[in-house]
């Protein structure tokens, strides 16, 4: 690279670090498929869970987390920077600072920051924060990048004079300089600042990352592409410059639209609904400038890929500004927030607007590279495979998200939105294979196809060097015009800053303060520990914790979740999607068994759950937790602690006194509502309906039918297919499963079990199936295999066996089970798990004589072998089953 | 206060974009850029059709 440059008697001509350009392409098409690679596990995952599950570096969060960051840093990344060596020489008219530093800033960019990125977060190393999901040692070097960066390209632009630096050159400014600033905030202030009030700088990042680093960078590419291929100045210099403004103002002001209807003040709730809605304007603004400086170029667009890669992504541009916008609407937003609608919308702004613009900006400067290869055939493949793909995904999970939202809004049970998202799963899954088909063209494109004729690397040259010596000095004084751009601009950003976060911040240290409890327990060591288990394997990208002020999350969840409770999280999981759901309430509502149960594998518990199974948490059996499981148990179990201790008193509802929130927020505020409303939750009392079964024959028998289905979908997991208490989840149980051949029921005591579970045992309530399912379980479990019985008739309950058996029980079971046999004996109030009620529960003689000799482990029965006889224990068998009221059958 | 100042910018935007439109003089005085975008790009497009010759 020590030849000739590309200003062949033009010596005012900088010179174009060709080098970089290719390393960067290379490194960009090569981390796309990579990314894209991660990506497909990821959506393959969640319609086949068990696809490599058993390695932790290849579980879906950290997969999650390396697509995201792979895209952002190692595709985009590497694209922008691509484009930035060749564009900047062009618009300052000066060659970038120093191609030293250029070689050390791709080294620092993809060896320290995207490589030890992705294999930091596989070994479980990461920080549980939306787009910022590399560790903080890693931040540290993208810091160092980003300053490297500002260096490398603003100062040749700062050296131009403000009247003569093009559009692009404003973006690639405002990009690099407000992303070196927005990143360490982004990604630091959560560490330093808990809960709610890390969230709300959390939320600024979220969007900055988009709006003062993707987009402007991409808008830099549209307005350098589109006059230069159309060979037309843009449309309008002003709008160009309106919309550059306009987009650093409102942009940043976006951030707190992922948290609406949460614990944040609603001021800034509102502010950044606001902001939005302006957002959608200023877009089209800009939209409008660009594509009106195509007009009457439509056969360009067939013949220049890079003008149709750029004109696609200017349109994908618009509709999804217009869509974010729309969705930061309080009515839309309450129904799609935090579903598969919001994860369609990041796709179409990265895989549709950036990621075209990236290729048109790359295919455009790769055709000027002496020497390279370009297809165009191949380029015009990856333009349809993408396009086709992108449709594809986008449509699939706006359409996921909307069945999510609607199951959401129902009382039916979470598991619901996953069934009703998995096919739209799994489709997506496919055009994530046009995607990547996409990127393979895209790659071919770029080193198959006839050469560049230009056979002089245009590279550096003498006269260059004397160039670059000038370009290396730093100018000494900004003019009036850049110092004051330069105040607007950070003005902008302090603004932001201000209005969503330090403002917000201290107006929630006072209603914390307001409305926090006397006292409240920071964590424990054990819940900490564990809170980094539940960070590192992403549990936060799949269970929010954040009960929103919308009534589908109060009666689903609870009462909504206050800025207190979340004051000893650094930094903050409120999470911004919910596959599973929310774990706000989570404390009390299963056991530890079936937790630990739940994480080993989940669908041994929940048959259809798409949950990851973490096995490298036990030691091979989930009876058998490592001490991360255990700790990781304590964290889950430590989620709405504080708040259950604190009560559930109205007075501590989080509206400032001065609150201007929506209607609908006052009223879920100000009306008391239970603080868990989950439907899991086991309880004791009477169930809230009766079951009568229908006598018609025809009609019992489809609500059999119907029954074994809901039976198969949530009972078997645990209960086994067999209903013999045998199922894949009960290795791990203790009180085991019920075997529910073993034993006949009441209709009203199998009501009573599903709508309340049963305390003391892995028993949930089913209190979220409809009605229509309870009956139909039911009427399922009423004809499972007939049991054994003795008692047929009134001779043999006056027999002297069964008469021997009640002075037994007289003994020795009255205490907890009660002289009516109805599990009301003295003892019993003391019991977790209540004592049984013989009379809607019959079990069958094998099964109660097993009981008497070994008693039941994890409860309080205990075994009687050593104090009865096996007489003994046959005489009380026979009179136990004498209490049997109902359903008595041959 | 912040929605204040957005309506009042709002307000003041469309009066600019509404004079931009109606007024050919205002827009010739807005559309002045002194940038030679396209002027340096050219350069560069001949410097490298005469290497490429």
């Amino acid at each position: 690279m020590t030849n000739s440059s590309e200003r062949p008697g033009a010596s005012q001509l900088p010179s174009v670090e060709y080098g970089l350009i290719k390393a960067h392409a290379i490194a960009a098409l090569v981390t796309v498929l990579i990314s894209a690679t991660f990506g497909i596990i990821v959506s393959l995952k969640l319609h086949t869970p068990d696809f490599a599950s058993a390695s932790p570096f290849l579980t879906w969060g950290r997969l999650r987390y390396n697509h995201t960051q792979g895209i952002f840093f190692g595709w985009l990344g590497n694209a922008f920077l691509m484009f930035l060596y060749y564009a900047v020489p062009m618009l300052a008219m000066r060659p970038v600072l120093s191609r030293k530093l250029g070689w050390i800033l791709f080294a620092l960019w993809n060896f320290a920051v995207v490589l030890p990125g992705w294999l930091l977060v596989s070994a479980g190393f990461s920080q549980p924060l939306e787009w910022g999901e590399f560790p903080l040692i890693v931040d540290a070097f993208v810091v160092l990048a980003f300053i490297g960066l500002v260096a490398q390209f603003t100062i040749p632009l700062l050296k131009s004079k403000l009247s003569s630096l093009y559009v692009s050159g404003w973006y690639i400014l405002g990009g690099l300089i407000f992303t070196l600033f927005a990143y360490p905030i982004g990604n630091v202030m959560p560490e330093l600042v808990p809960g709610a009030q890390g969230a709300a700088y959390s939320g600024l990042w979220i969007h900055d990352a988009i709006g003062l680093y993707v987009t402007p960078l991409a808008l830099a590419i549209a307005f350098f592409v589109v006059p230069l291929v159309t060979k037309k100045p843009i449309y309008s210099h002003f709008l160009s410059m309106l919309g550059f403004w306009l987009l650093f103002l409102v942009y940043p002001l976006n951030g707190t639209h992922h948290y609406v209807f949460s614990a944040i003040p609603m001021d800034a709730q509102k502010g950044s609904i606001i902001a939005s809605v302006y957002l959608g304007m200023d877009v089209i603004l800009v939209v409008a400038n660009i594509l009106l400086s195509m007009r009457g170029c439509s056969k360009l667009l067939k013949e220049d890929l890079s003008l149709r890669f750029v004109w696609m992504g200017t349109i994908l541009y618009l509709i999804v500004s217009l869509q974010g916008s729309m969705q930061a609407l309080m009515p839309f937003n309450r129904l799609v927030h935090f579903s598969d609608w919001v994860i369609g919308h990041a796709h179409l702004a990265m895989l549709g607007f950036a990621t075209f613009t990236a290729v048109g900006g790359m295919a455009y400067v790769w055709q000027r590279i002496p020497g390279a290869r370009f297809s165009r055939r191949a380029l015009d493949h990856a333009y349809w495979l993408l396009l086709i793909g992108m449709i594809a995904m986008v449509s699939l999970l706006t359409a996921a998200g909307l069945s999510e939202a609607r199951v959401w809004e129902t009382a039916l049970p979470w598991l619901d939105s996953v069934r009703a998202a998995k096919d739209f799963w799994m489709y997506r899954t496919f055009s994530a294979i046009l995607i990547i088909g996409g990127f393979i063209s895209l790659y071919t494109s770029f080193f198959t196809g006839t050469k560049n004729e230009i056979t002089v690397s245009p590279s550096h040259s003498v006269a260059e060097d004397v160039d670059n010596a000038d370009a290396s000095k730093v100018p000494k004084r900004l003019s009036m015009a850049y110092a004051a751009a330069g105040i607007g601009g950070i003005g902008f950003f302090l603004l932001s800053f201000t209005v969503l976060a330090v403002i917000p911040g201290l107006a929630l240290q006072k209603e914390i303060k307001r409305t926090k409890p006397a006292t409240m327990l920071s964590a424990t060591e054990q819940e900490q520990r564990g809170r980094i288990v539940y960070a590192r394997e992403g549990c936060a990208y799949c269970h929010t914790q954040q009960i929103r002020t919308v009534p589908s999350d109060v009666s689903r969840f609870g009462a909504p979740t206050r800025a207190w409770e979340n004051r000893y999280d650094y930094p903050h999981l409120w999470g911004t999607r919910r596959i599973g759901p929310d774990l706000s309430r989570e404390t009390s509502i299963r056991s530890d068994d079936w937790q630990l149960t739940h994480l080993y594998n989940p669908r041994s518990i929940v048959p259809d759950s798409v949950m990851p199974s973490f096995p490298w948490l036990f030691d091979g059996s989930p009876a058998k937790p490592k001490a991360e499981a255990v700790d990781l148990l304590a964290y889950i179990k430590s989620l709405g602690k504080a708040r259950q201790l604190a009560g559930n008193d109205p007075k501590q509802f989080t509206l400032a006194p001065n609150c201007e929130c929506p209607d609908e927020v006052k009223k879920i505020e100000t009306t008391p509502v239970p603080l868990d409303a989950s439907g899991a939750t086991r309880t004791v009392g009477v169930p809230p309906f009766e079951v009568t079964l229908p006598t018609d024959a025809a009609k019992l028998a489809d609500l059999q039918r119907k029954g074994a289905i809901v039976f198969a979908r949530n009972c078997q997991g645990c209960h086994g297919e067999m209903a013999d208490g045998q199922g894949p989840a009960a290795e791990g149980l203790l009180p085991k499963p019920a075997g529910l051949i073993e034993a006949n029921y009441t209709t009203k005591h199998l009501v009573s079990v599903l709508m309340n579970g049963v305390p003391g045992t892995s028993m949930p309530a089913w209190r979220d199936l409809p009605r229509s399912d309870i009956e139909a379980l039911v009427a399922h479990l009423k004809i499972l295999p007939e049991r054994a019985v003795y008692i047929t008739s009134a001779e043999e309950m006056a027999s002297k066996e069964v008469q021997a058996g009640k002075k037994i029980y007289e003994q020795k079971c009255v205490s907890c089970h009660g002289i009516e046999g109805d599990g009301k004996g003295p003892a019993a109030a003391g019991l977790v798990r209540p004592a049984a009620n013989f009379k809607e529960i019959q079990p069958e003689p094998d099964d109660l004589l097993n009981v008497l000799e070994n008693g039941v482990p994890g409860t309080s029965m205990p075994p009687w072998k050593d104090q009865l006889t096996e007489q003994e224990r046959d005489y009380l068998s026979r009179y136990v089953q004498a209490f049997f009221v109902e359903d008595k059958k041959k | 206060m912040i929605i204040t100042l957005l309506i009042l910018m709002t307000l003041l935007i469309a009066i600019y974009l509404i004079a931009w439109l109606c007024s050919p003089s205002l827009r010739r005085h807005l559309e002045r850029p002194n940038h030679q975008f396209m002027d340096n790009c050219e350069k560069f497009e001949q410097a490298r059709q005469k290497l490429s010759g």
